[in-house]
């Protein structure tokens, strides 16, 4: 499946802090928390709710600042 | 103790202070054997004004007629006077006197010392070349002189008669404790100020090196856990600087490796499907 560009952007982001199984993190949150959405389709509209899953559950995997930083650099994108 | 010795901090501290050593070292022996240089040319410079400003001072005719017996004269004692005069306001100056040439040599003419006062035309054993240009023109001794009044840093002008000729000389003695004792303290002073600056850049590259170590320690520990599988361990290290860099790729492949494990855990516990 193509991803769109704005996933391409938040995936380049998030690899930044979670290194190459971001993509994997990312699907996991969409899948999860974004009702089934395949992360390849994430448009602008749900960069709301990703950037807070992201803080939610980046928080258990990074320090709690850095994964307030991703959620802020891809809330900015929306 | 052999940790102690191998760890980073030590080896980081050691070759700072070892290399501040050294090079405050060279810096210690340039600027005292500089300055030991100007203090002594300055003291001969000195030397020789005060000499120069007496000999202007004192008649080159009258000092010429003084003869061996001439002591009690009223020509030796306004000499002998004007000599004591500049003594007594200048406390660095150990002897004052004049001379008169003959042949190779050098005689006392007017000697004002109070203890041993040498005799006129008492001959001067140790005349050196700048002696003997001090017959001629401002001259001062480059090395001490050792005789049998002690040792001295001397300054010669000559002393001219109506007719301009050189008849003499004045000599100014400084005693070489007055400008060993200002080297010394130079020398102190210069010790002290690298002593300080010493000890201050120790404790400032031991607290620099101590917070480096500091971050590469937690980095240790955190890869020491998550090598033993311990995957809640978290990198908390945030500087600007290589080791924030390499913290920041660890702290990257740790989260990677969480995500993987936590993602093989699901699916380790999902049933198997459409086998």
């Amino acid at each position: 499946m193509t991803m769109t560009d704005l996933a391409q952007k938040v995936l380049s982001i998030s690899t930044a802090y979670l290194g190459p199984a971001a993509k994997m993190f990312l699907a996991r949150q969409t899948k999860y928390h974004l009702q089934g959405l395949e992360y390849e389709q994430l448009q602008k509209e749900h960069l709301n709710e990703l950037s807070k899953w992201l803080f939610i559950s980046g928080s258990l995997i990074i320090e709690k600042d850095k994964a307030q930083e991703l959620s802020q650099l891809v809330a900015k994108l929306a | 103790m052999s940790r102690f010795f191998h760890s980073l901090k030590t080896k980081l501290t050691l070759s700072f202070v070892v290399l501040i050593l050294l090079i405050s070292g060279m810096a210690f022996l340039y600027t005292f054997n500089e300055t030991k240089k100007a203090l002594k040319e300055q003291m001969r410079t000195e030397l020789m004004a005060v000499a120069s400003a007496i000999a202007v001072n004192i008649d080159g005719d009258v000092h010429a007629k003084i003869k061996p017996g001439d002591e009690g004269i009223p020509a030796f004692r306004a000499i002998a006077r004007t000599l004591l005069k500049v003594q007594e306001a200048n406390d660095h100056i150990t002897y004052i006197y004049t001379m008169r040439k003959t042949g190779e040599g050098a005689v006392f003419v007017v000697d004002p010392d109070d203890e041993e006062p040498a005799k006129i035309g008492e001959i001067y054993e140790e005349i050196n070349d700048e002696m003997l240009a001090g017959f001629e023109k401002p001259s001062a001794d480059n090395e001490y002189v050792t005789d049998q009044w002690g040792t001295f840093l001397s300054g010669y002008a000559p002393i001219r008669d109506s007719l301009g000729n050189s008849v003499g000389l004045v000599g100014v003695d400084m005693s070489s404790k007055e400008v060993i004792a200002r080297q010394k303290f130079i020398g102190n002073t210069i010790y002290l100020i690298i002593g300080i600056a010493v000890l201050f850049a120790g404790f400032i590259i031991l607290l620099f090196s101590g917070t480096i170590i500091k971050d590469v320690n937690r980095l240790n520990r955190v890869a020491n856990k998550i090598s033993m599988g311990d995957m809640e361990v978290k990198m908390d290290i945030r500087r600007h600087d290589e080791i924030g860099d390499l913290a920041d790729s660890f702290g990257r492949m740790a989260a990677s490796l969480k995500i993987m494990m936590m993602e093989h855990k699901e699916t380790e516990g999902k049933p198997e499907q459409g086998k």
